[in-house]
């Protein structure tokens, strides 16, 4: 069978087997759930090598880690993958394949030549690729900040991971000699396109990454860390006010030199004449707005007055009547005297004080009658004329008042 | 006459840091901004210098505050010790509630500049939690965030009313999400003053993860 036809059927078996894989995949340890019905497919997938026998767990099947790679590296998963490539042996396989490929060119031998070539552009792929995907699997886990730990400390522990595995790999990129790649393929275009060109380019841009990716992750490690000791800070106050709960701190501000931490002054309430076309104080009014009432505040600050709780009788006051109030009953007495009828101008004339306006003088007489208790209220009548106001129509304006014995 | 929109956010800005403000991304993100350039900052002193005042930053410059160039003035001891106090008081209420916080979310960072809290999954993390309840009542007894309220839901308002009403959370505008300030940079930089200059016992073990009742 061909490797183009071979090629065909494993691409075909698995998107047969998909559910089935998809499914190993998402379990946690990649396994199989092998039962009656698909140990036939389960051998099947063996056989292509997507699938293998765990001996560890007593040779049940589970995914392969070269497929598991690929399903990782296709769906951006945030699996952690802990890749150890040794860049050295892929660099000495890379200068030996090359150096024999030269060699064979030499020597005339061109399908040697042409095997060492192929060789060689699948290692420096691989490699390439390789340090690709350990890039951006590190940017990865970087920009989910570790989003395959939950605990911070786990966080912390990736942090760190990652950061000895991105200096470990530029460590080894540092190591490699490109100088004499380049030599080597000096005098080769096609070598000169392999190693001058394509593995130079990689290494420089996963250099370059990779220095970035230290910058982040240093500053994702500083920003963990203090996370961290924030989070135990925390814990120790509370652990020190439990046990000493009538603690108090020293009044630092009484020392001769104030620590600038606490060089804050009470906040200044401003007060001034609100500009209103001013749109950013336009909240602050609208809270003001809403804040108004419609009822007026009640007097808070009301007025005491004292009352004697002596057992000694206290001085009665009593109030005098005013010469216009006197005059206003002098003219209800003159009706029941004279046992005649009174009327408002006849009484304004005789017992009223001077100054007083004759308006006033007739709406005394109907205010005293209204306030009089019924048992005197009984002995008089009270008639009066005029005519309602021209424009505030619930105004009465009287003329004239009579009073009269009933 | 029209008001030129550069001299309101000046305005404003000054006013905001006189008034005791701190100013970050999540409290007034445009004033930030300008803070954080030079030019403006320098702008910015200068005016509170001549007041006495100059701007200073939280440690990962976070969030900006106005403070006294010097304490050298009775007024100005008497003002920055008032606040210090102010500090002080709430920094066992804050703690216990920042723990309270961490166990109720089964977090183990506290609370950060930028978090965002949500009223409704507190409530459903301490509903189910009389421990955490109990700790909620001991918080709410006495001091900054002391209410008679005895209804869960109410003492968390009532302590999510007074960290907004302090500057360290700012509602968003469905009331039902708060979103930390930067002012918590500050907190816990006086925090882990206090704790460095009255030499608590910073070894605390971490506590376990409190795992929640499905």
């Amino acid at each position: 069978m061909s490797t183009k036809s071979a090629a065909h059927n494993l691409l075909k078996a698995l998107a047969k087997h998909a559910d089935i894989l998809v499914e190993s995949y998402e379990d946690s340890q990649g396994r199989l759930r092998e039962t009656p019905q698909n140990s036939k497919v389960i051998a099947e997938l063996i056989a292509l090598r997507v699938v293998v026998r765990d001996e560890a767990t007593r040779g049940a099947p589970r995914l392969a880690s070269s497929l598991k790679k690929l399903m990782d590296q296709s769906l951006i998963s945030t699996r952690l993958k802990m890749f150890n490539t040794n860049i050295g042996d892929a660099i000495s396989d890379i200068t030996f394949l090359a150096d024999e490929y030269l060699a064979a060119k030499r020597s005339g031998d061109s399908s040697d030549a042409l095997m060492y070539r192929n060789n060689l552009d699948a290692n420096i792929d691989e490699l390439c690729d390789e340090l690709t995907g350990q890039t951006e699997d590190i940017w990865r886990q970087i920009s989910t900040n570790f989003g395959a730990a939950s605990l911070l400390k786990n966080k912390i522990t990736l942090n760190k991971n990652a950061l000895a595995k991105v200096e470990r790999i530029i460590g080894s990129l540092e190591h490699i000699d490109l100088e004499y790649l380049r030599s080597l393929g000096s005098h080769d275009r096609e070598l000169r396109g392999l190693l001058s060109v394509r593995l130079a380019l990689a290494i420089e841009s996963s250099r370059k990454n990779l220095s970035d990716a230290i910058v982040r992750l240093n500053n994702s490690m500083f920003r963990l860390t203090r996370l961290a000791k924030r989070a135990r800070l925390v814990n120790c106050i509370v652990a020190h006010y439990t046990k000493n709960p009538s603690f108090e701190p020293e009044d630092y501000t009484s020392r001769l030199d104030v620590p600038p931490l606490f060089h804050i002054g009470e906040p200044l309430h401003l007060t001034g004449a609100p500009y209103v076309n001013n749109p950013a104080m336009e909240l602050n009014f609208t809270d003001i707005l809403v804040g108004l009432r419609n009822e007026p505040v009640p007097q808070e600050r009301q007025e005491v007055i004292h009352i004697s709780i002596s057992d000694e009788a206290p001085a009665i006051k009593l109030l005098e009547i005013g010469p216009f109030k006197a005059g206003i009953q002098q003219a209800f007495v003159a009706c029941l005297k004279e046992a005649a009828a009174v009327d408002g101008h006849d009484a304004f004339r005789r017992f009223s004080p001077a100054g007083v306006p004759l308006d006033i003088w007739l709406y005394a007489i109907i205010a005293e009658y209204n306030a009089m208790p019924e048992a005197k209220r009984r002995y008089f009548d009270l008639k009066y004329t005029g005519a309602i106001h021209p424009v505030f129509n619930g105004n009465f304006l009287a003329t004239e008042v009579t009073i009269s014995p009933r | 006459m029209s008001i030129n929109p550069e001299e309101n956010l000046f305005t404003t800005t000054i006013e905001k840091l006189l008034a005791g403000h701190f100013i970050c991304p999540y409290s007034d993100d445009i004033a930030f901004e300008l803070l954080d350039r030079e030019s403006y900052r320098s702008q910015v002193n200068s005016y509170l210098e001549k007041i006495g005042r100059t701007l200073a930053a939280t440690g990962n410059r976070g969030a900006y505050y106005a403070v006294y160039t010097s304490i050298q003035s009775n007024e100005r001891r008497r003002s920055v010790r008032s606040q210090f106090r102010e500090v002080m008081n709430d920094m066992e209420p804050l703690n216990r509630w920042l723990k309270l916080i961490m166990s109720a979310l089964s977090r183990d960072s506290s609370i950060q500049p930028g978090d965002i809290l949500r009223q409704s999954d507190l409530l459903g993390a301490l509903e189910n939690s009389q421990p955490l309840i109990d700790d909620l009542s001991l918080i709410t007894r006495a001091g900054t965030f002391q209410t008679r309220k005895s209804s869960v839901t109410d003492q968390v308002a009532v302590i999510l009313e007074k960290l907004t009403d302090k500057g360290y959370l700012t509602r968003q505008p469905n009331g039902l999400l708060f979103t930390a300030t930067g002012k918590w940079d500050y907190f816990y930089e006086v925090a882990e003053f206090i704790a460095t200059h009255e030499k608590f016992d910073l070894d605390v073990p971490d506590e376990e993860q409190i795992v929640m009742p499905l």
